[in-house]
């Protein structure tokens, strides 16, 4: 059977809204609906896999494109989604609260971001993003009885909105240089006509700007610490998977559909200054925090530093080592948040104190952190080196024709190390502190037991056999 | 000038001292209220461009509908905060027209070396009912349909977010 369109996103759109109707008609079984819901994200992925890649199709007048880089990503985020669902069922605040409106609101994500990994048109890609952005004010409010959650929700709210305004005015400029906002227009208008292409610069950088609220870039990441924080820790999760991937897919997508402004082609001054901007503001900002969610937050900025490196590099094997970083940075980041999940269950806070002595606590939950974090720092042989060091390669190729990327790799460089070092002040934490006398062991769900079985693997596999993932992301580019 | 030449700029300014009169009023219902003119102001540049449906939609759904149901809610809530003009602190008020400088620097240059642009022989466009319709059902169904799911998104956000708290 080929793809038919709209037809995973269809799917989803489905299960959240049979999941909400479950949810009101049979009160007392919201947990059961809620893993159904999980079951039901695995399904559709499981069987988008026997579905046999389409050729190229560009559909509502070139503004949806179906391409083997849309459906890739697309089970990628539909995968994403549903390890966050299964800890959204194992979270003890979100259990007290009950209903099944959480997996919805996470599903719609899902549905968003998977339009956007088929966005080909500057209209349809700001609405598919503000239907990812307003699921996410709601899911990091969700625990409107914490004031945490509450700041977070509205950091989160005030920013995401003047984001989202940078990006329209921005896009009135698109228009106004190309007057089209359909990518394949624009690129033909931007090379048959020279006049426009400064106000196309203008308009472009801040649909960026706009687009750098997602990715967590310099200057737009001030909320990610706080967000992550505050955020229900499956909403967090959320955030800083399936939303990062959803914006990178679309980065990426400007780049293949070549409408970066002409002016940037040729060196990609802007880019790589955000990049090396990013990746020092995280790798610098995570040194001081004690909370692990934080630290995650400044991690995720971090990460956003390599996948814009990645992008500016470009070539090829740039492009191929983005889509790799991406993949394997979802297994980690996941397993990671997983494990507070279970261990941040009271108040919804993990500071270091909450991890000490987990590996008496929980020898399952420690190991899972230790992977993670060395996954997250770049210790082979994980899936993070592998990333890194990609991207590095296709930073030092591009080095070769212009020299300035040598600095960055440099940048790059010291940011990896100074991240090692909190990384492995987090595992300090919980493999050589003793237990708190009072802490029990932990009995882990078995539904955060999939999860993090499934994200070790990831991690693993990825680490030790990375061609099948590799020879894909080179598929998908052509 | 001509007179269009006046009347944008009679508009244009208009609707920029509503914009800094909606932040510095001392209560949330003239804030409101000039956000209501400035809706108004900004129907008449619509006008300007021949964009009929647009500035009678605008004065219809935002002045009409929108705003009542704002000023109907902050009237409700009685936040009736009264504030010195001055409120707020030294860095907004140093930052916000930095801000502002900072993108008219950007913006001045870019647009005096795109006058060849609006010398160029325009392609007209009547804002018409139909010719604003016709690519929304057709062209850009897709997008349309989407912005249904964001309406579900933002119903259910408010069903959760304000529903009373029911002890368990």
């Amino acid at each position: 059977m080929a793809f038919y369109v709209l037809q995973m996103e269809i799917a989803v759109v489905v299960l959240a809204v049979l999941g909400l109707l479950a949810g009101a008609f049979w009160p007392k079984h919201t947990s059961l609906i809620r893993r159904g819901l999980a079951e039901g994200a695995l399904v559709v992925l499981v069987a988008s896999l026997f579905l046999v890649f389409p050729q190229h199709h560009a559909l509502f007048g070139g503004a949806y494109v179906l391409d083997r880089f849309a459906i890739v990503f697309k089970q990628v985020l539909l995968g994403a989604a549903a390890l966050v669902l299964l800890l959204a069922d194992a979270h003890e605040p979100l259990r007290k609260q009950g209903g099944t409106e959480f997996a919805a609101l996470v599903l719609l994500a899902t549905a968003g971001m998977m339009l956007l990994t088929s966005a080909n048109d500057f209209i349809f890609l700001f609405v598919a993003l503000e239907l990812v952005t307003i699921t996410f004010y709601v899911l990091n409010s969700f625990l409107r009885g914490e004031s945490r959650a509450l700041e977070a929700g509205l950091k989160y709210l005030v920013l995401g909105a003047l984001s989202a305004g940078f990006m329209a005015y921005g896009l009135a400029y698109v228009f106004g240089a190309a007057d089209s906002l359909n990518f394949g227009d624009i690129h033909h208008a931007l090379h048959d006509d020279k006049t426009a292409q400064g106000i196309y610069l203008f308009g472009f950088a801040l649909v960026l700007l706009g687009l750098g609220f997602k990715l967590a870039m310099v200057p737009m990441q001030i909320w990610a610490p706080d967000v992550y924080q505050g955020a229900p820790t499956p909403a967090a999760a959320f955030l800083a998977s399936g939303s990062k991937i959803a914006g990178f897919v679309v980065l990426l997508r400007l780049v293949f559909a070549d409408v970066f402004p002409p002016a940037w082609e040729a060196q990609p001054v802007v880019l790589m200054a955000l990049a090396a901007l990013t990746l020092l503001y995280g790798a610098l900002g995570g040194l001081a925090q004690t909370d692990v969610k934080r630290l995650l937050g400044y991690s995720s900025i971090a990460n956003a530093g390599f996948l814009l490196l990645g992008i500016a590099a470009g070539g090829d094997f740039g492009h191929a080592a983005v889509i790799y970083y991406l993949v394997q940075y979802l297994f980690a980041v996941i397993a990671v948040f997983a494990v507070l999940t279970v261990v941040a269950n009271a108040h919804d806070t993990a500071d270091r104190h909450t991890l000490m002595g987990l590996h008496r606590r929980s020898p399952l939950l420690a190991l899972a952190l230790l992977l993670a974090m060395l996954s997250l720092a770049g210790v082979p042989p994980l899936g993070g080196a592998l990333g890194k060091f990609f991207v590095l390669v296709a930073t030092v190729m591009r080095a070769r024709i212009d020299p300035a990327f040598y600095a960055l790799a440099g940048v790059a460089i010291v940011g990896a190390v100074i991240a090692l070092f909190y990384y492995l002040r987090v595992l300090r934490g919980a493999w050589a502190d003793p237990a708190p006398d009072a802490a029990a062991r932990i009995t882990v769900p078995w539904t955060v037991r999939v999860v993090l079985y499934i994200c070790m693997a990831g991690m693993l596999f990825l680490g030790i056999w990375p061609q099948p993932l590799l020879a894909l992301a080179t598929r998908c580019l052509h | 000038m001509t007179v269009y030449d006046a009347m944008f700029w009679f508009f244009s300014l208009a609707l920029l001292l509503c914009g800094v009169l909606v932040l510095i009023s001392r209560d949330a219902v003239a804030s409101a209220l000039f956000m209501v003119l400035g809706f108004i102001f900004l129907a008449g540049l619509y006008l300007l461009l021949e964009a009929w449906f647009l500035a009678l939609i605008q004065i219809l759904v935002y002045a009409g509908a929108i705003m009542v149901l704002f000023l109907f809610v902050v009237m409700l809530l009685d936040f009736r905060e009264k504030r010195r003009w001055w409120h707020g602190n030294l860095l907004g008020w140093l930052g916000a027209p930095l801000a502002v400088a900072a993108l008219l620097a950007a913006l001045l240059p870019v647009l005096k070396r795109a006058g060849a642009l609006a010398d160029a022989p325009e392609k007209w466009f009547e804002g018409t009912l139909e010719n604003v319709m016709t690519p929304v059902f057709t062209r850009y169904l897709l997008p349309v349909e989407v912005t249904a799911l964001i309406l579900l998104a933002a119903t259910i956000g408010v069903v959760v977010l304000g529903r009373k708290e029911t002890k368990p």
